[in-house]
C-alpha cells in the first residue's frame, strides 16, 4: 500500500513539474533559512573543543558595585578584581572547578631572546583550572599548575601558531621565549583556537600571577578579571548559584561603604553570549521572543503558500477522489494518501533545503559565526562550516519539513474530503 | 472593466482569501523590515566627517620590572620626554604622512569619554565626546572646520583653544551669534575655569550607525601626558596617516623600521592596527543585522513570487478556454494579460490598505524606534512606496511567467476544451 502511494505520488510530482518545482523550492528555502538561523545560535552556543563543557558552564562576566543601603545611587561597573573572584568564586565547594581569568591585556609581542623582531599575538592570564575547566588539546608539554601560579612562575602555553612563526616548529616546550620583552619558558603548545570560542580564545596563556593586575575602584571590588564555573552537573546551578550568593553577603559584611553585587550573575551560556554591557541585565524576554517571530514569519508565509497552492491541487483533482470514493475508499484513506504525497513533496524540499544550507553555511560564514568581539582578535576562524550541520539539527529540519507538511496538506484535504461525493464527480 | 475584474475576484473568493491574508501579513513585516532597512541605511550613509582610509593605530607597552631590560627610577619628566620623542620619530619616518597621540578619541575603539559644557546658563543636553589630542590629530583623520579646511582646527588648538562641533554650537548659541572667540566651561559653579573657542569643526558622527556627532577636542598637554606615562601608558593612542602609496605591508615593515627606535626608556613598541579593519571589527554586530534582515526581505519576496505564481499557474490553466473565448472574440493577448495583472494588483491593494491601518497605529503606539529619524509622513510613507513596489514587481513577475504561457496557446484548441 505505502509502496502504491509512494508511486501514484512520484506520477503526481512528475505530472507538473513547475509547480511541483515551486513547491520544493519554497520548502527548500524555507528550511534553507530556518537552518542558518538555528546554525549560527549553534555556533554560540553547542559545544565543541575547547568549549567542551557549555553546557554545564556558568559564567561571570561583568559585576558592579555601589555604596552600602543606597540601591538606588550609582553603580560602579565592570569586571572584578583578583582578590574578590578568589574570595567569592574560587572557594566554591559545589563546582567542579572555577577558572579566574584576565581577557584584557592587551595583545602581546613575542619573539626569540636575541631577535630583533617581534610580531603581536593575543594574550591572556589564567590560573591553573583555566585548563581543567576547557578541554584544549596539546601538541606538545602541558599546561601549567597551581604550583605554577601560586609561585608566580613564568611559564606559558602558546598556540600552534604562535610556535610556528616564532620557532619555526611545535615542539618547543622547555625553550625559552621573550614575551612583551619578559623572558618565559615554553610550558605546552596547543592546537590553535578558534575565536568563536569566545571565552577561552586566545594566542598566548600566562600565569594570572605574572603581572602586577591593576586593581582599582570601590575597596578593591573591581579590577580586571572574569570567573568562569565549571559545574559537576547542569542540576548544581541552583546549588552554585545560592553559595555564590552566601559567599557574596559574606563578602560585603566585611567591607565599610561599598558592596558587591551581580546583577543576576552567574549566566548559563544562552545568557552569557546576550550579555553585552556591565551596566545592565540583558533583555531576555525580548530576544526569545524577537527570534521567535521570526522563527514563526518564516514558518507561516511558506505555509499558507504551500497550503494556497495544495489547495487548487486539490480542487483539480476533486473527480479522481470522488470517484476513488465511490469505489469505497474510506476518507481516512484519502487523507493518508494526500499526506504521503505531500511529505514526499516536503522531503525532497527538505533535501534539497539541506544541500542549500550547506551551501549557505559557507557563504553566510561571516554572518553566522562572527560578532564584534571576536572580528578584534588575531586568530582565524577555524572552525569547518559543515561541522555544523550535525544529525540534532537535520532532526530540526526534519521536524519543520513535517510541521510544513501537516500545516499545508491536512486541511485542504480534509476540506476535499469532506465533500459529497456526487458534487465530487461532478466537478470538472 | 474594473468590475469584471472585481467580479472575477469575487468569483474565485476562496483562493484570494488565502493570498489575501498572505500577502497582508509579509506586508505588515515586510513594511517593518523595509523601513528598518531604510532607516539605518539613510543614517549610514550620511557622510562620517572624517577619513580613516590608510590610518593605524598603534600603543606603546611598559616593560615589566622581571625584564631583563627593565631601567629602574626614570622620572615622569624624563618619560613624557620619551613619549614626546616617540612621536617626533614616528612623524618622521617616511611612510606616515601625519601621527598624533590621543586618548579615547580615535574612532572605532568603543571607549569614551564625555562632558556636559556650560555657557552662562544654557548646557548641553547630553553628554559631549571629549577628543583630547595632538594637534596633528584633525590631519591624521582629516576633520575639517565649518569652512572646510583642517589646517583652521589644527591652529585652533596649537594655540591651546577648544574646537566644538556644529552640533554643540547651536546647543549653546543663537543662530547669528559667533562661537569662535567666545567662552565656555565644564561646570556650572560661577568660579569655574572658562575656555576659549577656537575653531568650529564640520558634523562628525560617532560612526555608521548611530547619531552621536557632539564633540569637543582639546590639546594634549604634558600634565595629561604625565598621568599617563605609567602604567596607563597602553591607553595612549598613537594614529597614523600613511602614504597611500606606502600603504602595502605597512604594520610588518613599520615594525621592522622602528622596534628599535622606539624602545625608549621602559617603553616599547606594542600593538600596531589598522582603523579599516578595526572599523570592520566594531560594526560587525551592526552589519550583521543588517545583512540578515536583507535577507529576510528577501526570503519574503520569494515567497511572494512562488506563491503567486503557483495559484496563478493554476488560475490560469483553469480557464484556459476562457482565454481562448477571449481571444478568438478580439482581445489581444496583451489585454488579456492585463486583465490578469490588474486583478494581481487589486489583491495587492486590498492587502495593503489594512497594512497601513496596522502600521499606522503601531506607529502611533510608538512601538517604531525613532532614534535615528522621528516617525514622520514621510517616512510612513516611503516604507510603503517601496514595499508596494517590491510586492507588486514579485506579483507581475509572478503572474506573468504562468499567465504567458496560457496566452500562447492557440485560441482553437482552447475553445475545443470547451
Amino acid at each position: 500500500m505505502l509502496q502504491q502511494y509512494f508511486k501514484q505520488a512520484w506520477r503526481l510530482l512528475k505530472e507538473n513539474p513547475v509547480l511541483s518545482a515551486i513547491s520544493i523550492i519554497g520548502t527548500a528555502l524555507a528550511i534553507c533559512m530556518i537552518m542558518v538561523m538555528v546554525m549560527s545560535h549553534q555556533v554560540k552556543n553547542a559545544p565543541y573543543p575547547p568549549e567542551t563543557n557549555r553546557d554545564r558552564m556558568l559564567y561571570v562576566k561583568w559585576m558592579s558595585s555601589r555604596e552600602k543601603g543606597s540601591p538606588n545611587s550609582g553603580s560602579s561597573n565592570g569586571s572584578m578584581s583578583y582578590a574578590f573572584a578568589k574570595a567569592c568564586f574560587k572557594t566554591l565547594k559545589t563546582a567542579e572547578a572555577v577558572a579566574i581569568v584576565s581577557p584584557f591585556t592587551p595583545s602581546a609581542i613575542a619573539s626569540i631572546p636575541g631577535q630583533i623582531f617581534a610580531e603581536s599575538y593575543d594574550k591572556m592570564l589564567t590560573d591553573e583550572d583555566f585548563w581543567r575547566v576547557f578541554d584544549f588539546s596539546f601538541i606538545d608539554g602541558k599546561p601549567y599548575t597551581k604550583e605554577d601560579v601560586d609561585a608566580g612562575l613564568r611559564k606559558v602555553v602558546i598556540s600552534e601558531k604562535t610556535a610556528l612563526k616564532t620557532f619555526g616548529t611545535t615542539a618547543v616546550s622547555g625553550q625559552r621565549i621573550l614575551i612583551d620583552y619578559t623572558e618565559f619558558i615554553v610550558n605546552g603548545v596547543v592546537k590553535d583556537v578558534s575565536p568563536v570560542a569566545t571565552a577561552a580564545y586566545s594566542q598566548i596563556w600566562a600565569p594570572i600571577t605574572t603581572t602586577v593586575l591593576p586593581d582599582g575602584g570601590e575597596e578593591g571590588i573591581q579590577g580586571v578579571c572574569r570567573v568562569y564555573i565549571l559545574a559537576k552537573s547542569k542540576k548544581d546551578f541552583s546549588a552554585i548559584k545560592e553559595e555564590a550568593e552566601v559567599l557574596r553577603k559574606r563578602y560585603n559584611d566585611a567591607t565599610t561603604t561599598y558592596e558587591a553585587f551581580y546583577r543576576k550573575q552567574p549566566d548559563t551560556h544562552f545568557v552569557y553570549i546576550h550579555r553585552k554591557w556591565a551596566n545592565m541585565e540583558p533583555d531576555m524576554k525580548a530576544i526569545v521572543q524577537q527570534s521567535a517571530i521570526v522563527l514563526v514569519l518564516l514558518l507561516i508565509v511558506p505555509a499558507i503558500n504551500l497550503s494556497g497552492m495544495m489547495n487548487s491541487r486539490m480542487r483539480k483533482r476533486l473527480s479522481e477522489l470522488g470517484v476513488r470514493r465511490a469505489f469505497g475508499a474510506t476518507r481516512g484513506n484519502l487523507l493518508s494518501q494526500v499526506m504521503w504525497e505531500s511529505l514526499l513533496q516536503t522531503l525532497l524540499g527538505g533535501m534539497v533545503g539541506l544541500i542549500l544550507s550547506y551551501i549557505a553555511a559557507y557563504a553566510l560564514k561571516g554572518i553566522i559565526y562572527e560578532n564584534s568581539d571576536m572580528a578584534y582578535q588575531l586568530g582565524e576562524v577555524t572552525l569547518n562550516p559543515a561541522s555544523l550541520l550535525s544529525p540534532a539539527i537535520f532532526l530540526y529540519a526534519f521536524l519543520f519539513c513535517l510541521l510544513l507538511n501537516v500545516l499545508s496538506a491536512f486541511i485542504p484535504a480534509r476540506s476535499v474530503s469532506h465533500k459529497p461525493i456526487v458534487d465530487s464527480i461532478h466537478s470538472k | 472593466m474594473l468590475k469584471h475584474i472585481l467580479t472575477i475576484i469575487k468569483n474565485e473568493r476562496k483562493q484570494n482569501i488565502g493570498l489575501w491574508i498572505e500577502l497582508l501579513i509579509v506586508s505588515v513585516f515586510l513594511w517593518y523590515i523595509v523601513d528598518n532597512v531604510y532607516v539605518t541605511l539613510h543614517n549610514y550613509y550620511k557622510p562620517l566627517g572624517f577619513d580613516t582610509e590608510h590610518t593605524y593605530i598603534m600603543h606603546l607597552g611598559l616593560l615589566n620590572e622581571s625584564s631583563h631590560e627593565y631601567v629602574k627610577d626614570i622620572s615622569t619628566e624624563t618619560a613624557v620626554g620619551y613619549l614626546h620623542t616617540a612621536l617626533e620619530r614616528i612623524e618622521r619616518n617616511p611612510m606616515v604622512e601625519a601621527a598624533s597621540i590621543s586618548q579615547n578619541s580615535s574612532p572605532h575603539i568603543g571607549s569614551n569619554r564625555s562632558m556636559t559644557i556650560y555657557r552662562d546658563t544654557l548646557q548641553t543636553r547630553y553628554g559631549v565626546l571629549n577628543r583630547t589630542v595632538t594637534p596633528d590629530f584633525f590631519r591624521v583623520f582629516r576633520y575639517k572646520s565649518v569652512n572646510g579646511s583642517s589646517d583652521e582646527l589644527v591652529q585652533a588648538l596649537e594655540r591651546n583653544e577648544l574646537v566644538l562641533s556644529t552640533d554643540v554650537v547651536t546647543e549653546l548659541f543663537k543662530s547669528d551669534e559667533l562661537p569662535v572667540g567666545q567662552q565656555i566651561s565644564f561646570s556650572k559653579s560661577d568660579s569655574a575655569q572658562l575656555y576659549r573657542i577656537g575653531a568650529v569643526s564640520d558634523v562628525v558622527r560617532y560612526d555608521n550607525f548611530s547619531n552621536w556627532n557632539s564633540y569637543f577636542a582639546q590639546r594634549m598637554d604634558n600634565d595629561f601626558l604625565e598621568r599617563f606615562s605609567g602604567e596607563w601608558v597602553s591607553s595612549l593612542e598613537f594614529c597614523v596617516r600613511v602614504n597611500p602609496e606606502e600603504d602595502h605591508n605597512f604594520i610588518r615593515r613599520f615594525r621592522q623600521d622602528m622596534t628599535q627606535q622606539l624602545r625608549l626608556g621602559n617603553y616599547y613598541l606594542g600593538e600596531i592596527q589598522s582603523i579599516p579593519a578595526n572599523k570592520k571589527a566594531f560594526q560587525k554586530d551592526d552589519i550583521n543585522d543588517l545583512k540578515m534582515r536583507m535577507f529576510i526581505v528577501l526570503f519574503l519576496l520569494v515567497n511572494i513570487f512562488l506563491g503567486i505564481t503557483g495559484i496563478f499557474w493554476f488560475r490560469t490553466q483553469h480557464r484556459k478556454s476562457e482565454i481562448g473565448l477571449r481571444i478568438s472574440l478580439g482581445d489581444t493577448p496583451k489585454e488579456v494579460l492585463k486583465k490578469y495583472y490588474i486583478e494581481g494588483l487589486l489583491l495587492l491593494t486590498a492587502a495593503m490598505i489594512p497594512t497601513m491601518i496596522i502600521i499606522f497605529i503601531l506607529g502611533r503606539e510608538g512601538i517604531f524606534e525613532t532614534y535615528l529619524m522621528p516617525f514622520t509622513v514621510g517616512r510612513y510613507f516611503i516604507g510603503f512606496l517601496i514595499t508596494y513596489l517590491l510586492l507588486a514587481l514579485m506579483i507581475i513577475f509572478g503572474i506573468l511567467i504562468p499567465a504567458r504561457k496560457a496566452v500562447k496557446v492557440p485560441p482553437a484548441e482552447a475553445l475545443r476544451d470547451e
